[in-house]
């Protein structure tokens, strides 16, 4: 066993490294080149400023060439750079390097080649001139030896870390650099001058010796791991041997040399004396030396036995399983723990491969990471295998193994993890159940960081958020919802409060779809409770929104239908009332909740409900219409659609009902069959009409000849007054031919006289339709005629107004007539009310005189007659009967005039009473002339009662008094016409011949001698009189012989005829 | 004949022949009586108030026409009835007219009878006797 396998189950080799006294060959080479470049820096100042003392170190000694100064800074400070780890990288360091080395290189080669062509190539004084003396053949020239040994150093400083053939090249070339430095050294040391000047003819300075030798031990020691530096820095006797051998053999042989040489130029013994001191002084020096290095070798050797058994103990007592083999595998060495670890004596397993105890379903693995991974690698750690036990069974051992390469040995540790592995294995069991649990789940599931990264998801996340794993892991959590800064929110109050529930949120797929999620989440801690993130499981509660959406949707629906719906449950009660049904029943819902259904349908609609509801019931849909009942007990038509509700597992919970009030749809639709039966109705109709304007369109031809032939002008204007038709009678109206009048303004071509504006009468035309007035026109000759004007107003089809048809007719004629019959009229009412005046007046003031004629010739009469002669008897008698005659006449006339001025209210006056009362006046009449008066029953009538009195007795005085040789019988009646009556007084007298039948109406008209028939003849007049002021007529129907009978007709309506009522 | 003091009768009207007619009709009748004419109501009223004034006999009836001269014969009965020295003499309204206005009018002014004059002489004879025989025998006047 060497040192090295003692410590071989770690990495060794840098542990070692650090341990030995030069471990940092960094830092010696670090330092050798540094002391190189300070030295070429100290000559090259003193180059530069002149002062020898810095060139050369003692008077009379050869300066250091500036050549040879600039080559070791150069070289000097690129081995020192390149130890530099700080550089910027490495390589840059060693590319530096290199170029310095190559430029160095390239100096002592121009030198050499000087040397070998025997002429300047001006590269001695390039960077300074030095004077030239006797000892200076060639000016700033180093000697050849020296730059040859500089070309050997940046060659060896170029070669650094090559090989080449198992050697060093850049080890030799410092050895030859090294020995150069060493011969000039000890050529001033001994004075020999030929090692001084080294066979050329310039000397080399004393300086360049230590500067060379430095350059030497920096190239050496910047590659420790081959040559000569790895025995230095060998650990182990062989380092012991060197370190110590080496530098003694180095030292103790020039110095006895020296002392020898010293010795004898100073006398003190010859050649001889001196040869053998020293070789004796030699002897003794290297013999210590060797007895020093052998004691060291001594007690390494002991420490190592002592910690070989250390092992063999360790190897014995070892719980852990250890074991060493070589490459292949074939197990060298073991500890003793094997045996009870797999039952196995050491020796069955010593020399044979472990391979072999491997369980056979583990031996491929085990083979190919003992191959790859630790003969060929780095080792391995953790791996864990089965090994075969005596009894047959397996023990899980988890290895640790690294190989040492160059002593082909593979270190290997084991424990027997058997039991962890057993429960590490239901652990990992447990875990992979979990782990199938989690994935399995529909719910994505998350683990956070408590710097809010996920660190774990399920196979629900990576389908929700439409990422893989890998992806997630890593990521911001909140990242994936559209409302991070809420997801932040939510995380932030699970670390708070430990825990949320229900928080909801959004999960963003990467396609953009999005699922609406709630959230439990709590915090997890590891074993020692330390917090380690948020444990967070959502549920995709997309569906259940969009259900209590649709849910709330369709609450939304029932609730603002226009068509009750309600539902009863399975005994038929109201078990829900939307507000159309409070609408169309006018029961509240809380009138009709839990109450029977059958509230709703009038009594001999029940049996009906419950049939259909039976029917529903049994899964089968009604629709149907019946009649229902209001609250307020008024039936109508509904439309019912019922159907039945089931819970999700089938059991039949109630009916749904939508109910419509159709009533008005159910007229509509009757009506609308009226219609339809109407409308073929008039569809025949029109047929037939569409017949009959085919046929009356050839009457129409023919009527528009006979507009032409009409004598009123028939004028179509527009709305604007346009004149687009004129007529033939309106040429002839107004002297206007139609070419003329066509396209002229109406009124302004007629310079028409309106009796109201013309936007009034168009306005009224617009609201009426028609107008009708008369108006003022001019004819084309001047004349100003007067037209009773109709217009209307024609629409299209549209009912816009289009045209106006206008038909005038002249009234001039009529109208001059009918002014004239005015002017008449109001002549005859002047005249009458004169003429009553003057009858009042005359009757009165005629009474003053015919009072004193009849007075006084009365007293003549009766106090002279038979004292005068006869004949002043007979003319008193003349003259008394002319005053009583004149009396009599005045009388009437005044009679006659009061009719009209006198007259009395119109009030109901019994025409019964009336005749009764002329009866009793004309009592003595009628019994002197026997005459038979026989009235029927007479109407009561408005009129004036006194005239009444006065028109019945003269109509029946008459009657009486007009009669034959026969007594008078006279018939009064009544007959009723549509609007008055006709009274009659009927005689069976004289009569009269038809001409006189006007006549005997006339004032003073007699038809009789005053000694026939006395009387003044104004009766008629009167009762013609009386009648025309109650509104009616009279009349005669009369023959002589025959009677006469006097109409009077009393209409309902009367109006009087002047005078006041 | 009757022997008591004659009653004095005042006649106011304008017209002679009225004035004769009437003298004529009380000649016929038989109540002594002493007929007192006066020509227009001025005069008439003059002469009653002086009469009242000198406490002469005051006239035992008045006839008085409607149509006067001067002062009318209703404002002269207007006068005649507001006087209360005269008020109770019986005043007869003795005119031609028969308009119901007239007849009205005078009975509003209280007068004691209205007598249209009848045109035929026998009937105003026969009218004057009638009043003659009422008012001066039979009706019971104040003393």
């Amino acid at each position: 066993m060497t040192g090295k396998a003692d410590t071989a189950s770690t990495p060794p080799l840098s542990v070692l490294a650090r341990s030995s006294p030069w471990a940092d060959r960094n830092r010696l080479a670090f330092a050798a080149a540094l002391l190189a470049a300070l030295l070429g820096v100290v000559v090259l100042i003193g180059w530069l400023t002149g002062q020898q003392a810095l060139t050369s170190p003692g008077p009379g000694l050869v300066a250091m060439k500036p050549n040879v100064a600039i080559s070791l800074l150069l070289l000097g400070g690129a081995l020192a750079l390149s130890q530099l780890a700080w550089l910027p990288g490495h390589l840059s360091g060693i590319a530096l390097r290199n170029v310095l080395s190559l430029l160095v290189l390239a100096i002592a080669l121009a030198t050499i080649l000087e040397y070998v062509l025997g002429q300047s190539l001006g590269i001695d004084q390039a960077f300074f001139r030095e004077v030239p003396g006797v000892s200076t053949p060639f000016p700033g020239r180093p000697p050849l030896a020296v730059a040859l040994a500089l070309a050997s150093a940046s060659l060896g400083t170029l070669l650094l870390g090559r090989r080449w053939r198992g050697y060093h090249p850049s080890q030799v070339l410092a050895f030859f650099t090294a020995s150069v430095g060493g011969l000039v050294f000890l050529g001033y040391a001994y004075g020999a001058q030929e090692l001084v000047s080294l066979g050329a003819n310039s000397r080399t300075s004393f300086a360049a010796a230590p500067g060379l030798l430095l350059l030497s031990l920096a190239i050496l020691a910047a590659n420790p791991r081959h040559g000569l530096m790895v025995q230095m820095t060998d650990p182990g006797p062989a380092g012991q041997v060197a370190r110590r051998v080496g530098p003694a053999a180095l030292l103790v042989v020039p110095i006895g040399a020296l002392v020898r040489l010293e010795g004898e130029k100073a006398g003190l013994y010859d050649a001889q004396l001196g040869l053998a001191i020293m070789t004796v002084f030699e002897a003794l020096v290297l013999l210590a030396v060797g007895a020093w290095a052998s004691s060291r070798i001594l007690s390494l050797e002991t420490a190592r036995a002592e910690a070989s058994r250390d092992r063999d103990r360790f190897f014995e007592l070892s719980s852990d399983l250890i074991l060493v083999t070589d490459h292949s595998g074939r197990v060298l060495q073991l500890s003793a723990s094997w045996e009870p670890a797999i039952g196995r004596p050491l020796q069955e397993m010593l020399g044979r491969s472990f391979v072999e105890f491997v369980h056979s379903d583990d031996q491929a693995e085990t083979t190919r990471r003992f191959e790859d991974d630790v003969v060929r690698g780095s080792g391995v750690s953790g791996f864990q295998n089965r090994y075969v036990c005596a009894d047959g069974s397996c023990r899980w051992l988890e290895w640790t193994a690294t190989a040492d390469a160059t002593r082909s040995r593979v270190f290997a540790a084991a424990r027997d993890v058997t039991e962890q592995k057993g429960a590490a294995e239901t652990l990992r069991e447990a875990s992979l159940y979990a782990r199938g649990l989690i994935e399995a789940s529909l719910d994505p599931l998350v683990t956070i960081s408590q710097e809010g990264k996920v660190t774990d998801v399920n196979r629900a996340t990576e389908e929700v958020t439409g990422r893989g794993r890998d992806e997630l892991i890593g990521t911001d959590f909140a990242d994936y919802f559209t409302e991070p800064q809420q997801a932040r929110a939510g995380y932030e109050r699970v670390l708070r409060d430990g825990l949320v529930r229900d928080y909801p949120l959004t999960v963003r797929h990467v396609s953009g779809l999005t699922t609406d999620v709630v959230y439990n989440a709590t915090v997890y801690r590891d074993e020692k409770g330390e917090l380690q993130g948020v444990f967070a499981a959502a549920r995709d509660v997309t569906e259940q929104r969009r259900a209590a959406a649709t849910q709330a949707r369709l609450a939304t629906i029932v609730e603002s239908s226009v068509d009750g719906i309600f539902a009863t449950d399975f005994e038929n009660r109201i078990e829900a009332w939307n507000p159309a049904c409070e609408v169309i029943f006018g029961y509240s819902s809380a009138e009709t909740l839990g109450r029977p259904a059958g509230m709703l349908a009038p009594e001999d609609s029940r049996a009906e409900q419950s049939r259909r509801y039976a029917l529903a019931r049994d899964g089968n849909p009604q629709v149907y219409e019946a009649f229902r009942r209001r609250k307020d007990g008024t039936t109508f038509r509904a439309q019912l659609c019922t159907f039945p509700m089931h819970s999700s597992d089938g059991a039949f919970l109630g009916l749904s009902t939508i109910v419509r009030d159709v009533s008005e749809a159910y007229e509509a639709r009757e009506r609308l069959r009226a219609y339809t039966d109407e409308l073929a109705r008039s569809n025949q109709e029109l047929d037939r009409l569409l017949k009959e304007r085919d046929e009356r369109e050839a009457v129409l031809r023919e009527q528009a000849g006979l507009l032409e032939l009409a004598h009123d002008a028939i004028v179509v204007r527009g709305f604007d007054g346009v004149i687009r038709y004129w007529s033939a009678g309106a040429e002839r109206t107004y002297g206007w031919s139609s070419a003329e009048a066509t396209g002229k303004i109406t009124h302004e071509l007629l310079a028409t006289v309106f009796p109201e504006s013309l936007a009034a009468l168009n306005q009224t035309l617009l609201e009426a339709g028609s107008w009708e007035g008369q108006l003022g026109h001019t004819t084309r000759d001047g004349r100003e005629v007067v037209v009773e004007s109709r217009q209307v107003l024609e629409r299209d089809s549209q009912g816009r107004p289009t045209a106006i048809l206008e038909i005038n007719r002249d009234v001039t004629e009529s109208v001059s007539a009918h002014r004239r019959l005015e002017e008449s009229a109001e002549e005859l009412r002047r005249s009458n009310a004169e003429l009553e005046q003057f009858a009042y007046v005359a009757s009165h003031d005629l009474q003053e005189p015919l009072r004193m004629v009849t007075g006084f010739v009365g007293l003549l009469q009766r106090r002279y007659s038979n004292q005068l002669d006869a004949s002043a008897d007979e003319f008193i008698g003349f003259a008394v009967e002319g005053a009583h005659r004149m009396q009599s006449l005045i009388n009437d006339l005044l009679a006659y005039s009061r009719v009209g001025t006198r007259g009395h209210e119109f009030e109901p006056v019994d025409l019964n009473e009336v005749v009764e009362e002329a009866l009793i006046n004309l009592r003595v009449a009628i019994e002197e002339s026997h005459a038979r008066v026989e009235p029927e029953n007479l109407p009561t009538v408005r009129a004036d009662r006194r005239q009444m009195l006065q028109l019945m007795q003269n109509l029946i005085g008459n009657a009486v008094k007009f009669h034959g040789d026969e007594p008078p019988e006279v018939a009064i009646g009544a007959r009723r016409e549509p609007d008055g009556w006709r009274i009659f007084v009927r005689d069976n007298g004289i009569g009269m011949d038809a001409k006189y039948h006007d006549q005997v109406f006339v004032i003073f008209g007699r038809l009789h001698s005053r000694e026939a028939y006395p009387g003044s003849g104004i009766g008629l007049a009167i009762c013609k009189k009386i009648v025309e002021r109650h509104g009616g007529r009279i009349w005669v129907e009369s023959a002589p012989g025959k009677g006469s009978t006097f109409w009077l007709t009393l209409p309902d309506a009367r109006r009087s005829l002047g005078g006041h009522t | 004949m009757d022997t008591r003091e004659p009653v004095e009768i005042f006649l106011i009207e304008d017209n002679p022949g009225d004035v004769r007619l009437t003298q004529e009709a009380f000649k016929e009748g038989r109540i002594h009586n002493t007929l007192t004419v006066v020509g227009d109501g001025e005069a008439a009223m003059e002469t009653l108030r002086n009469r009242v004034a000198q406490g002469k006999p005051k006239p035992g009836l008045i006839l008085l026409d409607l149509n006067l001269p001067r002062k009318d014969g209703r404002q002269v009965l207007a006068e005649i009835k507001a006087d209360p020295s005269l008020r109770l003499i019986p005043v007869i309204v003795l005119t031609s007219s028969a308009a119901e206005r007239d007849v009205i009018e005078s009975y509003e002014r209280n007068v004691n009878a209205y007598v249209t004059k009848p045109i035929d002489i026998d009937e105003f004879l026969a009218a004057i006797r009638a009043l003659e025989g009422f008012w001066l025998a039979v009706v019971r006047l104040p003393g």
